[in-house]
C-alpha cells in the first residue's frame, strides 16, 4: 500500500536536488498578438476574439499578467467554438450585445464604462462562460501559477518540507504550538 | 484474505459506504469475526492514483451525481447542483478530509439542556454523554493516530500557521497550536510521516493522513471475513413480511441490478445519501420510507455554519506549502451567549491552490473584478482560515426526494434545502470579525470574508434520540423502528457541535461495532 520506506535524511537531501520553480521570463506581449490571429486556424474572427480578450482582462485585471497569458482563456474558448456552432454563435452574439451597450465598440469604451456593462450582463451565459473559462482554465495554467507564485504539486520533489514550508517572514511560533518535525 | 460472499448468503452484515463510518464499522466488525459485505458506490484508488492537481482530483473523486438545492443559503445560488463536496470512492470523504480530529465538548452532547429553547431550532440532547464517549474517542484517536494524543507529537506548523499564530497571539488567544490531526507526525501504523505535500483534500499521496480507504479496508480484508464491492451503488434496502431488513438492491459497475441478502444492514452513505436511501426504500409496510415513523428521516440537516477568511498579507506567505489545515484557535468554541448567539466555533487554517482560490475566493458569478483579481495575482501573499461552527438543527432544513429529476439509475435525486438560522448568521458574523482581526493584527492589507463552500460536514439527517418520536435511531445508531437496521455515519448526529465530525463518526462506529457484535452473539439481531 504505502511503499515509501526510506531514510529520511537521504531522501530529503536527494529529492531536494530536483528543482520545481521556474520563473516566467518576458511578459511584454501585447494586443498585437492579434496580428497573427487571422492567419492561424481560429474559429472566431479577430474582433470577437479581441473583445473576448478584453472582457477576460476586465473580469480579472492584473498588473503582472501579460496579454499573452490572457490569451490562454481566449484560445481555449476558440478551440471549443471550433466544434460547437451554438457556442460560437453565443460568442458572436455576446460581443454584439456588449458592443451595442457600449454604443459602438466595447474595445473602444473606457474601463469604467466596460465594468458597468459587465455588471449588467453578470450571470448571463456569455458572461458566465468567459468568467468560468478564466477560473477553470486560466488560473489552472502553470504559466499563470508561475506569475502568481503558486508552485503546485511537490510530491515528486519530496514535499514542501525542505522547500520553504516555514520560511514566511513571521515570528516562529512556540515549540508547544508548533513542534519540530520528525524529519529534523 | 479478501473473501467472496454469495448474494444469497443471508448471514452477512451489509455495510453501505466505506468512509469514516462504513469503513471503520466494516473493519471493526470483521476483526470481531463477523462476516461483512461492504458496498461502495465509488471506485478504489490507491495513494499512487491520487492526483496532486485540484480540478483533476475533484473530477476523479468527488461525488458528482446530480443533486438539487433550495432555500436561502448561498450554496443554492452559487453551486445549485453541488450542495456538498464529498467523495465517491473507497474511503469516502476520509480521502478528502483535512485531518482535524477534535472531541466534542461535554455541553455539546446536551445542547437542549444547555442552550434552552431556541425559536426555530429543533434542539435535542444526545442520548449519549461525553463520559460514555470518552473510551471510544480514545480508541478512535489511537486508531487514527491523532497528533497530541497517545504521546504522538504535534505537527510542525507551516507558513499559513505562522501568520495565523502571530495574529492570534497579538489578539490574546490562548489555545492556538497545530491542532489534533489525523496526519502522522511520526511514521506509524505502516504509514509515513507527513512530508508537507499540501493537497490533503486530493488524497494524501504519502499516506501520512489517515483514510479509511487505505487504513481500515485493507485490515478488514486481511481478516478473511470481509468483502468489498466497488462501484456497487445501493438503490434500495428491502425487508421481509415481518418488517425486518432482509437485503439490499444495488446497481453494479455494469449497470445491472443485484440483490444481496443480509442479516443486518448498516447505512453509511453520508448525510445526503443515507436519508435518501431510506426514503427511496419505501414500501406498502413503510410508505414514508424506512425507519421514518417519526417523520424525521432527512430532517434537521446540518452542515456547520462555515465560512472562510482570506487575507492578502504585506509579505509573501506561500500558504500552499504544507498541510491544508495546519492549525487551530479553539478559544471561540465555548458556549458564551453574551456574544449574541449560543454555541461556538473553531478557527482552523486553510489553504487552497490557485485553481480553487479562483473558484472559491468569491464563489459564484460575482467573483470577478479588481479586488479578487489582485488577490489571485498575489497568490503567494495570501493567508487563510476556515470557520467551523455549530449550526442549529431545523426541521425545515432537509434532504428529500426530488421526483422530477432522476439520476443515472433512474432514481429520484436528493434535494437539499437549507436556510441559515438567525443564530448561524450571528455566529458567522462574529467569526468573520474575529478572523479579520487575526489577519489585521498580523499585517493584512486586504481581507475577504468568503461565504460557505459546498458542504463537507453533512450531518443530522437520521439523528439519534432517546425517544423514538424525536429521531430516527437510538443511542447505538439502531433504527427505532427496525431492529436490524443501523445508521453508521454523521447522519446520526443529534446536533453538530463546533468540531469537525470525523473523529466522532469513527468513535461511534467503533462503539456501534461492539454493540452489534454483542447483540449478534446474544441472537437478538
Amino acid at each position: 500500500m504505502n511503499k515509501i520506506n526510506l531514510n529520511r535524511r537521504s531522501f530529503l537531501k536527494n529529492s531536494g536536488k530536483a528543482t520545481g520553480f521556474v520563473a516566467l521570463t518576458g511578459g511584454a506581449v501585447q494586443l498585437n498578438a492579434f496580428n497573427a490571429w487571422a492567419a492561424k486556424k481560429s474559429s472566431l474572427d479577430s474582433n470577437v476574439a479581441k473583445t473576448m480578450l478584453l472582457v477576460s482582462k476586465d473580469l480579472f485585471p492584473g498588473n503582472k499578467f501579460s496579454d499573452k497569458l490572457y490569451m490562454i482563456s481566449v484560445d481555449s474558448l476558440d478551440g471549443k467554438a471550433a466544434t460547437d456552432e451554438s457556442l460560437k454563435k453565443s460568442f458572436v452574439d455576446g460581443v454584439a450585445e456588449i458592443d451595442k451597450a457600449a454604443g459602438g465598440k466595447y474595445t473602444k469604451a473606457s474601463y469604467k464604462k466596460r465594468v458597468t456593462i459587465l455588471k449588467k450582463i453578470q450571470g448571463k451565459p456569455f458572461f458566465n462562460t468567459l468568467r468560468w473559462e478564466m477560473v477553470s482554465v486560466f488560473y489552472n495554467n502553470k504559466k499563470v501559477w508561475d506569475v502568481a507564485g503558486y508552485q503546485g504539486p511537490a510530491y515528486d520533489q519530496g514535499g514542501y518540507y525542505l522547500r520553504g514550508f516555514q520560511d514566511a517572514d513571521w515570528p516562529q511560533p512556540s515549540k508547544d504550538a508548533s513542534p519540530k518535525g520528525w524529519w529534523e | 484474505m479478501a473473501k467472496k460472499f454469495d448474494l444469497n448468503d443471508n448471514s452477512v452484515a451489509v455495510v453501505i459506504g466505506s468512509g469514516a463510518g462504513g469503513g471503520t464499522l466494516s473493519n471493526e466488525l470483521s476483526q470481531k469475526g463477523i462476516n461483512v459485505v461492504c458496498l461502495e458506490a465509488g471506485k478504489r484508488y490507491t495513494t499512487d492514483d491520487f492526483i496532486n492537481d485540484e480540478w483533476s482530483a475533484f473530477l476523479q473523486t468527488a461525488w458528482l451525481d446530480n443533486r438539487t438545492t433550495s432555500g436561502s443559503w448561498s450554496i443554492a445560488t452559487n453551486w445549485p447542483n453541488l450542495p456538498s463536496w464529498i467523495v465517491k470512492s473507497v474511503g469516502g470523504s476520509t480521502l478528502h478530509w483535512a485531518g482535524a480530529s477534535l472531541r466534542f465538548q461535554e455541553h455539546e452532547f446536551k445542547v437542549k439542556t444547555e442552550y434552552g429553547d431556541i425559536a426555530g431550532a429543533n434542539l435535542l440532547d444526545w442520548p449519549i454523554s461525553l463520559k460514555e464517549m470518552e473510551p471510544y474517542y480514545d480508541k478512535a484517536e489511537y486508531k487514527i493516530g491523532v497528533t497530541r494524543t497517545h504521546g504522538i507529537p504535534g505537527l510542525p506548523g507551516n507558513n499559513n500557521f505562522k501568520v495565523f499564530y502571530d495574529g492570534a497571539k497579538k489578539l490574546g488567544y490562548r489555545d492556538v497550536h497545530t491542532g489534533r490531526m489525523g496526519i502522522n507526525s511520526i511514521p506509524r501504523d505502516g504509514r509515513n510521516a507527513c512530508l508537507q505535500l499540501g493537497f490533503c483534500f486530493q488524497g494524501c499521496k504519502s499516506g501520512a493522513k489517515w483514510s479509511a480507504g487505505y487504513s481500515e479496508i485493507p485490515k478488514a480484508e486481511q481478516t478473511g471475513n470481509f468483502e468489498l464491492r466497488t462501484e456497487a451503488h445501493v438503490i434500495q434496502i428491502t425487508h421481509n413480511k415481518s418488517g425486518k431488513i432482509d437485503g439490499v438492491v444495488y446497481v453494479d459497475k455494469d449497470g445491472n441490478q443485484q440483490k444481496q441478502k443480509a442479516r443486518i444492514v448498516a447505512v453509511a452513505g453520508n448525510s445526503i445519501e443515507t436519508p435518501r436511501l431510506l426514503l427511496m426504500s419505501n414500501s406498502s409496510m413503510y410508505p414514508e420510507g424506512l425507519s421514518n415513523s417519526s417523520g424525521q428521516v432527512g430532517k434537521n440537516y446540518m452542515r456547520h455554519l462555515t465560512g472562510s477568511v482570506y487575507a492578502l498579507m504585506d509579505k509573501p506567505v506561500n500558504f500552499h506549502r504544507g498541510t491544508t489545515m495546519a492549525g487551530i484557535i479553539t478559544d471561540e468554541s465555548i458556549n458564551d451567549p453574551r456574544r449574541g448567539f449560543v454555541g461556538g466555533y473553531e478557527l482552523e487554517t486553510l489553504a487552497l491552490g490557485l485553481p480553487f482560490m479562483a473558484g472559491f475566493l468569491i464563489p459564484g458569478v460575482s467573483g470577478w473584478g479588481e479586488k479578487v483579481s489582485n488577490a489571485l495575482e498575489n497568490y503567494d501573499h495570501l493567508a487563510g482560515m476556515w470557520i467551523v461552527g455549530e449550526d442549529m438543527p431545523q426541521e425545515k432544513n432537509s434532504v428529500s426526494l426530488n421526483t422530477d429529476v432522476k439520476d443515472q439509475n433512474g432514481m429520484p435525486v436528493p434535494n437539499v434545502h437549507f436556510d441559515d438560522h438567525e443564530n448561524d448568521i450571528k455566529m458567522r458574523k462574529h467569526a468573520f470579525g474575529k478572523g479579520t482581526d487575526v489577519y489585521k493584527a498580523a499585517g493584512a492589507v486586504d481581507v475577504f470574508e468568503t461565504p460557505p463552500y459546498p458542504s463537507t460536514h453533512n450531518l443530522g439527517t437520521c439523528r439519534m434520540s432517546a425517544k423514538p418520536r424525536d429521531g430516527v435511531c437510538d443511542r447505538n445508531g439502531k433504527s427505532h423502528d427496525i431492529a436490524n437496521l443501523f445508521i453508521s455515519d454523521g447522519s446520526q448526529f443529534t446536533t453538530g457541535a463546533a468540531e469537525n465530525p470525523t473523529l466522532t463518526i469513527v468513535s461511534l462506529a467503533i462503539r456501534q461495532a461492539e454493540y452489534i457484535a454483542k447483540e449478534m452473539s446474544k441472537g437478538t439481531i
